[in-house]
């Protein structure tokens, strides 16, 4: 009688990995995937730019001036938005558009990122006098006008895109140092820094090989969410003509552009306008699904 | 299938068959399965169990407390002549904190650090409709002085952080008393306290029970707590019941393989041998996930056999008194096999 | 071997950790004396506990003999040079901690195996093939099935997290294993495993271990000798099997009496409520256990007994005296 029971089937390694938790959480996030989606083809608008634009962005054509868009009465599918005011393809620009867009956005996000999350992560890990100072950079920061200083830094040092770029990573590093120090500072508790301390390990092993990891996701969450304000911000600037100067096409000139135009070809504005609307909802529709894909782990 | 044994003909909590189920990532979780007992008035029923067995999620569900991603059903869950499973948010604030109270773990997660305890023991009387902000004083000062907490008047003016650890926990204890609750659920009362403390704590719980003529349902991990405090037992494994009985009658013949080993693991458990192994149930817990079937303990017992993989589970049998145990196996073979795990002939 | 019969592998001399505390905002800055003139020695392969309730100064005496927290007076010693002269490296083949919380102690994004060979990428640079053969080798040994390799904790129960945790303890090989409530985070069941594994393991291995927990009754199962801790002082020291059958002072009575076996026979004794733990900022004069203890006599309120014959307690130094002044000796 005593033979042995079935075993249970489901025993252990039910659990998935971390990875494979998150991939399957993803195939399920509609607000990921569109998210992914839309930043994936603005990122393939901005490297194949060159391929997919049917046209040279800067080439002019007077004598085909505000062309309307393929819908409209005469419109052509040699220009599926029309020509602008001096006769440039602006579906192309709108294209060429996204790579201006996508460098200020990335670049800014990256390296403000890199800048406050390393401030953050040492005021947290270490404390004492260099918490102390981060706290202080922090609030000096939150007390300076922002966007302001912004206007007159891009106007000593001019609109280029780096410059611009650099200008932008200026303003958000407050808020990745923000999180990564409050972050750092609930993971620097647990018992595996102090086991990896007891390893011998240094203080940069600890930083990045231990402490990184585990706040990895919120700081791309917020990454993604400075991402659209620069991208927003970059618009602004460009739109006020102290940004990326024409005729370079950058979305925030295309805006500026057809100002002129407003009123009896509305598309000219609403392309870009609805182009960097749509991109920067992506943008955080792809962050908000990264941070609720990677919970963090070990909470059966 | 009668799952249950009838203690007295008024219980102040009747729960059938309850069920909770958790969706998670990987698919539907079975917290609890088929969870059934009776509370009389003025009794304590203890809840015993490892971790992820069911025992808190079970009391959760009675609260109306469960996470947003549970799921309880029951064929009913009476308390005091009142279906509670259903109730809504309102009804349910009624009920919480007024005739059922509840203790939990960590004393200072349960009070709130910006009140001083006197605000928050007045304030529950008082949302309750049980008198004024003068009564309710009043009522504060006498539970504080009856939990032992002298210069009670005094203390009402302290904040949570300024007591200490057992100290706040008899502060819960009084403010979970200040409505005259008929039933109390407590969820590890005293794990988070020291030992010393811990003692203390737990003959309080007694002493107020009995003048008051409380009911509690203790949940604990602690068979020590068990024994001391409880009339009757469940032994929950795998989100079900599977042992219940008088305390001491579960102490005296514990019959299912998982109590058995349970109490025989307990390191204060008989004589210590410094150089032998502690007693261990070897292997661990089976993910709840998906449809369970048979005998959860089968793969760490030592007495299971093919027939415990079969059938959706194993029903509760009765043996004497209130004594049921959820095994395939008939009495007298798992009592020769207790007896035989402390070298006695079978 | 260079370890002689004699010489301890760790010695404790009038350790001191102290923190400076502030307890209002305008008064005068204090010290919160968590581990208080503490002396003990070790020997090699022995298993030692240290015993006390929350405050008493066990976890702080844990983190220092890891030199997570410095001393600030007294000589900690090991295999006879000053804990202050190793290099963390070193430290690191000589004590290795296991932590209570198996939940917090892995790191949640490495996998099983990383988080095992960890001390020894820190502190050894061996080829990859050596690590992995290593990691396989301890994890057989605290019975981790091998398909875990990849694994992540969060993947693992407590129990299994617990092996993890003791597998990168002994990796890289240290003699002294400092173990700070290991079990107390597990499941009965579980803790049994866990501490036969213990148990098993520092005998194999010849370890030293120093056991640190609140719970008496699990420390009797394992250790040859028992420290018990007061207000950061130790209060009793001796042989597991004095202290569990003939506990001297009234603090390990007390702590001996709190033991709630699984007995419903047991009665629970009356409530009388004894103030608790005392503030450890602001320790009582005297004896510091003199307003629970209720032998306590006008000697304990003014004077500090020592540590001698391997107990604080005036009424044990001198027996005869104490019941000459009308003193009872405190008794289970």
């Amino acid at each position: 009688m005593s033979n042995a029971p079935a075993p249970l089937d489901n025993m252990d390694l039910a659990m998935p990995t971390p990875w494979q938790q998150s991939w399957s959480l993803a195939k399920r996030h509609i607000g990921l995937q569109t998210g992914a989606l839309i930043v994936l083809v603005a990122l393939i608008w901005a490297v194949f730019a060159p391929w997919i634009a049917p046209a040279d962005p800067y080439a002019q054509d007077l004598a085909n001036r505000l062309a309307p868009a393929v819908w409209q009465d005469g419109g052509s599918w040699a220009h599926v938005l029309g020509t602008d005011g001096f006769g440039r393809d602006v579906f192309s620009r709108l294209i060429w558009g996204t790579q201006v867009t996508m460098i200020v956005g990335f670049g800014a996000a990256v390296i403000s990122g890199i800048v406050g999350s390393t401030l953050g992560m040492l005021g947290g890990y270490l404390g004492g006098r260099v918490d102390a100072a981060v706290i202080f950079l922090i609030n000096v920061k939150l007390a300076m006008p922002g966007v302001l200083i912004a206007l007159s830094l891009v106007s000593i040092f001019g609109g280029s895109l780096l410059s611009i770029t650099i200008i932008l990573s200026l303003l958000f590093w407050d808020r990745f140092a923000v999180v990564t120090r409050t972050a750092t500072q609930q993971v620097r508790t647990r018992e595996f820094i102090a086991a990896a301390e007891c390893s011998g390990a240094s203080r940069g092993w600890i930083l990045f090989r231990e402490i990184l990891p585990n706040i990895a996701n919120q700081i791309i969450v917020i990454g993604s969410l400075e991402m659209g304000i620069a991208i927003l911000i970059e618009a602004a600037l460009s739109f006020l003509g102290l940004g990326i100067q024409p005729p370079t096409p950058s979305w925030g000139i295309l805006v500026s552009e057809a100002r002129d135009t407003m009123f009896f070809k509305p598309h000219l504005i609403v392309a870009p306008g609805l182009a960097i609307c749509i991109l920067v909802v992506g943008i955080n529709l792809l962050g908000d699904g990264i941070r609720d894909i990677t919970e963090p782990q070990g909470r059966n | 299938m009668a799952d249950t044994t009838d203690a007295c003909r008024e219980p102040i909590l009747s729960v059938r068959n309850l069920d909770v189920t958790l969706k998670t990532a990987i698919g539907e979780l079975h917290a609890t399965r088929g969870i059934s007992y009776d509370i009389c008035p003025g009794e304590t029923f203890a809840i015993v169990g490892e971790s992820g067995c069911g025992k808190s999620i079970s009391s959760m569900a009675l609260m109306g407390l469960l996470p947003r991603i549970a799921r309880a059903r029951a064929d009913h869950c009476l308390f005091d002549g009142q279906e509670i499973l259903s109730l809504s948010r309102r009804q349910l604030s009624k009920i919480r904190g007024n005739t059922l109270s509840m203790i939990f773990q960590d004393p200072m997660t349960s009070l709130n650090p910006v009140y001083t305890i006197g605000d928050q023991l007045t304030e529950v009387f008082v949302r309750h409709g049980k008198g004024t902000r003068a009564q309710a004083r009043d009522r504060a000062v006498f539970l504080l002085e009856r939990v032992g907490i002298k210069n009670a008047a005094e203390r009402l003016n302290a904040y949570p952080h300024q007591l200490s650890g057992g100290l706040r926990q008899r502060v819960v204890i009084a403010m979970a008393m200040m409505c005259s609750p008929k039933l109390i659920i407590a969820d590890e009362p005293t794990t988070a306290l020291d030992v010393t403390v811990q003692m203390r704590t737990l003959a309080l719980l007694s002493e107020l029970q009995k003048e008051f003529g409380l009911a509690i349902i203790l949940i604990t991990h602690d068979l020590g707590v068990v024994a001391s405090l409880s009339d009757r037992v469940a032994v929950m494994y795998a989100g079900q019941i599977v042992e219940t009985a008088p305390t001491a009658q579960l102490f005296a013949d514990p019959t299912h393989p998982y109590t058995q080993g349970l109490i025989r693991c307990i390191p204060s458990y008989g004589e210590p041998h410094p150089d032998a192994e502690l007693p261990t149930i070897p292997g661990m817990v089976p993910s709840l996930i998906g449809r369970q079937k048979g005998c959860a303990f089968r793969n760490r017992c030592p007495l299971a056999f093919a027939d415990c993989a079969e059938g959706d589970t194993i029903a509760l049998r009765e043996t004497h008194g209130e004594h049921a145990y959820r095994c395939l196996r008939p009495h007298d073979a798992l009592m020769a096999h207790w007896r035989g795990l402390h070298g006695e002939p079978a | 071997m260079l370890d002689s019969a004699a010489e301890p592998v760790l010695s404790l001399r009038d350790v001191e950790v102290s923190f400076p505390i502030r307890r209002g905002f305008f008064a005068k800055p204090g010290r919160l004396h968590a581990v208080n003139k503490v002396s003990l020695d070790v020997q090699r392969g022995e298993f030692i506990s240290i015993v006390g309730e929350s405050g008493c100064g066990k976890s702080t005496l844990a983190k220092t003999l890891l030199g997570l927290q410095p001393a600030t007076a007294g000589t900690i010693r090991i295999n006879g040079r000053d804990l202050a002269d190793y290099s963390r490296k070193e430290l690191a083949h000589q004590v290795q901690p296991i932590f209570q919380d198996p939940y917090s102690s892995l790191n949640p994004r490495k996998s099983v195996a990383a988080n095992i060979a960890l001390p020894l990428i820190l502190s050894e640079s061996l080829p990859a093939s050596e690590i992995r053969d290593r990691v396989r080798e301890i994890m057989q040994m605290v019975s981790l099935p091998q398909r875990f390799e990849h694994s992540y904790p969060g993947q693992m129960s407590g129990g299994q997290r617990q092996r993890v945790a003791i597998a990168r303890a002994l990796i890289t090989r240290p003699r002294i294993l400092v173990c700070d409530e290991p079990t107390s985070a597990l499941d009965v069941s579980v803790q049994a495993q866990i501490l036969n594994l213990l148990k098993d393991l520092s005998r194999r291995l010849n370890l030293t271990s120093i056991f640190i927990s609140h719970d008496l009754s699990v420390v009797r199962h394992l250790t040859q000798r028992v420290a018990v801790m007061y207000l950061g002082r130790v209060v009793e020291l001796g042989a597991s099997e004095e202290i569990f059958n003939a506990p001297r002072h009234p603090y390990t009575q007390l702590l001996i009496r709190s033991i709630l076996p699984p007995d419903p026979a047991h009665r629970l004794p009356p409530v009388a409520w004894d103030g608790g733990g005392p503030d450890p900022t602001n320790p009582p004069r005297g004896c510091h256990f003199n307003p629970r203890c209720r032998y306590a006599t006008d000697l304990c309120r003014t004077e500090l007994p020592p540590l001698a014959g391997g107990v604080a307690c005036h009424a044990w130094h001198d027996p005869d005296a104490w019941r000459a002044a009308g003193g009872q000796i405190p008794q289970l």
